[in-house]
């Protein structure tokens, strides 16, 4: 009898531990679950940006298992392994490691062969604040605005950085929409960009880029992180790893730093981000309208950035001598989804002329977007953080 | 011995120092927690000149847990109505005359200073603090007239003296904070909070629509690209220049000689013969299968072919 008892209180004791028991106290975790099937199935069936989506994917499924708590597994109970690989995206250190790695793999030449495009990446910031104005309409606080609005920055580690300092609990929401919506740049600019442009103006040919000198290659990091974090301190995390990645590259003496910043400790830190960012969406913080409401600005944040930096081009036209224009399907590469949005462009562009590539020119706003992005970044958090 | 008596003695002593200081029931607006959401709070003041460890004391929100000196592990009502400050957080250690805040937000699991039952809106809610021996530390009822947003606060909050107020709850030592004057400020811990930015709710309320900040915003953005821009077109012009002037120092010597030395760019297919044979010498054999073939070269993209990976369609011929 008392052996009858003892099992059965132990096997009520396991039902309670698992995940078939607690799934009845919390189903919307079921809802969860779904969706980083859906993005796993995204990332591997249709090719969506299979490196964030897929440990973001697995992430919703660990952190939607549903669980007893207080055994120190989830990640949200201080103490757990999940817990600690959080606290990275939390505190805000995984984001300029991503950025270190970014500036060790990008060549800022076509930017510096014609810096005038630093000008398309800046306007492509219009995004982010177009976005901040809207998301201000919808109700949000400043503060929650602000960490929404970046999203059209294109930039995850950016938006992740960015809303753990000013909205840590939308964060989730956040990122996976900024994910998402980088995942997308090739379904949603083109009809913007042809829509805003004429034929005549799609078939402008930009002339060659001039060579760049290691020198300038070499200052560029320099005088880069010393100009931008003059106006924006605040920026210096994400800034100040970008440049000192991109000096390990161009410097020439430091190429097993900037290999090793570039792939293994990208891979490693863009593994550990996108699994907890993943695990952090929690069914009751997730399912809301909220999230919805993030959706949709995050969309209207991508629609405003391509539309600036394509119009944007359009006016810088008007003052250029008629030798030096540029084709305006390179503005939606002021947004720093590198190198997609800069691959839209030369889509475009060989959809109208076979022979007209515009790769190289596109690449120039693309890397600027990625500076824009990161002082936008500061910005914000000065005013708001 | 006596050392030792007189030192635990010292220790308990600074415990019973603590004293709940402010609670809010409803809060909105106020406190965001690590996690970045709003929930109920109760702040515990060291009135004392030590610093006080307050782990695995308890604290409470139901009375007739008083005297408790453990938690039943078995027992889901005692658990989260009686919770036990977890051990080994440094953070638990509480500074002479610092505060600390623990959010009632039902979720102990999210840590140290979480506590795993709720408050109230509109009923009494009492909270009590207990030593680790039961005794009753402080308590207090927190009226259900107490509106949100607004906090049920000592009248001599952060006063040192406060540990020679009686541990009973007297209604007389609290009032009510509504935030709107000095006196009444609201004025939570901040060590384990991240108080509401001021400035977010001055932008709110000046700028509603966004015009401003976006102006200010792009306008620094701009600025800051647009040094960038001026400061690299005055280097690519100088770098330009110093070019031309090597090169035009080089004179026409190095031309005359390219012009009899090659036909135009048959120097650079020689460079692409070499450089299709270094790579062919050094990647075609597949070495880990151990046997030599040139299979794997096919599925191999080369250096050249790579470059057209990049562009979808490759450039028409035209012949003229």
């Amino acid at each position: 009898m008392l052996l009858g008892s003892f099992l059965n209180d132990n096997l009520v004791k396991f039902w309670h531990f698992t995940g078939f028991y607690n799934v009845t106290l919390e189903p919307s975790s079921l809802i969860m679950i779904c969706v980083g099937l859906f993005f796993i199935y995204l990332a591997i069936k249709k090719n969506f940006e299979p490196m964030l989506l897929v440990p973001i994917g697995f992430g919703i499924l660990i952190g939607n298992i549903p669980f007893m708590p207080g055994n120190e597994i989830g990640i949200y109970e201080e103490g757990s392994v999940l817990n600690i690989l959080y606290q990275g995206v939390r505190q805000g250190w995984y984001p300029p490691l991503i950025f270190l790695g970014i500036g060790a793999m990008t060549d800022f030449s076509s930017l510096l062969a014609n810096p005038k495009l630093m000008l398309v990446g800046a306007a492509a910031q219009f995004g982010i604040f177009g976005a901040y104005m809207v998301a201000l309409a919808l109700g949000f606080m400043p503060d929650q605005a602000g960490a929404i609005a970046i999203i059209g920055g294109a930039d995850g580690p950016t938006a992740i950085f960015l809303s753990s300092k000013l909205a840590p609990n939308l964060m989730g929401a956040l990122a996976v929409s900024a994910y998402s919506y980088m995942a997308l740049v090739p379904v949603i600019q083109p009809p913007i960009m042809r829509l805003l442009t004429t034929k005549k103006e799609r078939l402008i040919r930009m002339k060659p880029a001039r060579k760049v000198s290691q020198t300038e290659k070499i200052l560029f990091p320099i005088f880069g992180l010393i100009l931008t974090c003059f106006f924006v301190p605040s920026g210096l995390p994400l800034l100040g790893m970008l440049f000192f990645g991109n000096l390990l590259r161009e410097s020439g003496v430091t190429t097993r730093l900037a290999k090793t910043a570039s792939n293994a400790m990208t891979d490693m830190v863009t593994i550990i981000l996108g699994m907890s960012v993943g695990a952090s969406t929690q069914a009751s913080q997730f399912l809301t309208l909220d999230t919805i409401k993030i959706f949709f600005l995050g969309f209207m944040a991508f629609v405003i950035a391509t539309c600036s930096g394509v119009l944007f081009v359009k006016i810088f036209n008007l003052v250029l001598p008629k030798d030096k224009k540029l084709n305006p399907l390179i503005g939606n590469a002021g947004v720093s989804a590198v190198p997609m949005a800069a691959r839209i462009s030369n889509d475009q562009g060989l959809k109208e002329d076979p022979s007209n590539y515009l790769l190289i020119h596109a690449m120039g706003p693309n890397v600027a977007g990625v500076i824009g992005s990161a002082v936008a970044a500061g910005v914000l958090l000065a005013f708001l953080g | 011995m006596i050392a030792l008596a007189a030192f635990a003695t010292a220790t308990a002593q600074g415990r019973l120092d603590m004293r709940i200081n402010e609670v809010m029931v409803v809060d909105e607006t106020n406190l965001i927690d690590e996690y970045g959401n709003h929930a109920a709070w109760i702040e515990l003041y060291n009135a004392s000149h030590g610093s006080n460890g307050i782990e695995k004391m308890f604290i409470t929100n139901d009375p007739s847990y008083k005297g408790k000196t453990k938690v039943n592990p078995y027992k889901e009502k005692e658990k989260e109505a009686f919770h036990e400050i977890r051990r080994g957080d440094g953070a638990t250690k509480i500074a002479p005359c610092s505060h600390v805040v623990f959010y009632a937000d039902g979720d102990s699991a999210r840590g140290t200073f979480h506590l795993p039952f709720k408050l109230e809106q509109g009923k009494d809610n009492f909270v009590a603090i207990y030593d680790v021996n039961g005794d009753l530390v402080d308590q207090v009822i927190v009226p259900a007239s107490l509106p949100a947003n607004q906090s049920f606060a000592r009248l001599a909050e952060g006063d040192i003296n406060l540990h020679k107020q009686s541990r009973e709850f007297d209604a007389r030592e609290w009032g009510v904070r509504d935030g709107k004057s000095d006196a009444t400020a609201i004025t939570p811990g901040k060590f384990n909070a991240r108080p509401v930015n001021d400035n977010i709710e001055k932008f709110y309320v000046n700028d509603r629509g966004g015009g401003i900040l976006t102006l200010f915003a792009m306008g620094i953005v701009f600025a800051a690209l647009a040094l960038l821009f001026i400061c690299f077109l005055l280097f690519g012009k100088a770098f330009e220049a110093s070019e031309k002037k090597a090169k035009a120092a080089l004179g026409e010597e190095h031309t005359t000689e390219h012009e009899h030395n090659a036909q135009p760019g048959s120097n650079d297919e020689a460079i692409a013969a070499i450089c299709m044979a270094l790579y062919q010498h050094l990647n075609a054999h597949d070495v880990e299968s151990g046997i030599l073939t040139f299979n794997h070269s096919h599925d191999m993209p080369s250096a050249w072919e790579s470059k057209g990976n990049l562009l979808p369609h490759l450039p028409e011929v035209h012949e003229s």
